[in-house]
């Protein structure tokens, strides 16, 4: 594994406003995802 | 890196997040340091640091930063104050950082300072359609393809200019040095592979469109993503393009390698696995919402998306082959 690996750029193009607060929850409709975050909360 | 996930959002705030359970350990908000800017490219993670340039565009007033945080706390390690907007990766080169910016700078920071060792200020880009621009390093040479056509080498140390190539047509892809070449896409659809020593072409051959972001190596093959509508392999040493796929509406911001599979992301939220060896698709998951950008570790994936979710995901598959 590569340090650069495991960065996500979220969003490539257009600004937008966000607060800082997060949101983590499983989606329990599908098993795959383990957890998910919210970057806007 | 280590348990941490990092990411970068359109928003302007770094998360660092738990692996196991997507918890944030620490947020780095750089909207406190005034207007609003983003990430956009990736970042470098190097000597317990995060570096990353920050976005405002070349619109007017559009100072933004080169930024070093603390991989473990967040804390602010230095910030370079840059005229312009950074869309491209920030890339090593031993106690240096490299990047360059949307006006066509190329930077050369000391890695523990954020101090500028020196510039190159390219002409000011006319147009935007290619806004990926990461440099290359390879030994104490630094590469960079500019909007005015021309790929050009420095010297790591003095910041001399070694040698210059027009190539006469935009330059539409990151630049990759492998070997003793470089590679890179033009947007008239073509792979160029240059001479790392002097810029001398040694090859160009058609591989079927446009290809954005930086080309990925695998063995003696490269990976290339097409602007919004394929994915390619290409023989590197042969010149000759080994396989191209159809991917509709893609909106990945690079291609991607992950266990054998060459991985694309679409508008429509569908994430598609290609096998490396032939291309033929092997799975593909719906989430919701525009991909953009894709981490991983040797588990899992890290999928982003415009709207600003970052997915965990899992898949249960066994490696697939690497390309021939």
């Amino acid at each position: 594994m590569t340090s650069r690996a495991l960065f996500v750029a979220l969003v490539i193009y257009g600004y937008l406003a966000a607060g800082a607060d997060s949101i983590v929850k499983a989606d329990a409709r599908d098993p795959a995802i383990r957890w998910q975050f919210d970057t806007h909360g | 890196m280590g348990d941490l996930v990092y990411i970068g959002s359109c928003s302007g705030t770094v998360f660092a997040l738990e692996r196991n359970d997507g918890r944030a350990q620490w947020t780095f908000d750089v909207k406190d340091d005034g207007r609003p800017a983003s990430f956009h490219g990736d970042p470098l993670i190097a000597d317990g640091m995060l570096v990353i340039g920050t976005d405002r565009g070349i619109q007017e007033n559009p100072t933004s930063h080169v930024w070093a945080l603390d991989l473990a706390t967040g804390a602010l390690r230095w910030k370079c104050v840059v005229g312009n907007g950074i869309v491209s990766d920030i890339v090593r080169a031993g106690n240096r950082a490299i990047a360059v910016t949307r006006a066509d700078s190329l930077l050369c920071l000391d890695l523990a300072s954020g101090r500028r060792v020196w510039t190159f200020a390219g002409k000011f880009p006319s147009t935007d359609v290619y806004l990926f621009r990461s440099p290359a390093v390879a030994g104490n040479r630094v590469f960079f393809g500019g909007t005015d056509e021309t790929v050009r080498a420095f010297d790591l140390e003095s910041g001399r200019l070694l040698w210059q190539r027009s190539l006469g047509t935009p330059i539409s892809s990151g630049i990759l040095a492998v070997g003793d070449e470089l590679v890179l896409a033009v947007g008239s659809g073509a792979l160029y592979r240059l001479d790392q020593a002097t810029g001398a072409v040694r090859e160009q051959f058609p591989v079927g469109g446009a290809f954005l972001g930086p080309p990925i190596a695998v063995g003696d093959s490269l990976i290339l993503l097409g602007c919004d509508r394929s994915i390619a392999c290409v023989d590197r040493v042969r010149s000759r393009v080994r396989w191209l796929q159809p991917v509709e509406g893609n909106s990945s911001s690079r291609p991607y390698v992950w266990r054998g599979m060459m991985l694309v992301g679409t508008e429509g939220g569908e994430l598609h696995g290609f096998r490396g060896s032939d291309g033929v698709a092997q799975w593909s998951h719906a989430f919701t919402g525009v991909i953009r950008g894709i981490g991983h570790d040797e588990r899992d994936l890290y999928v982003g998306t415009q709207a600003g979710m970052l997915y965990a995901y899992r898949r249960f598959t066994g490696a697939a082959s690497r390309p021939r």
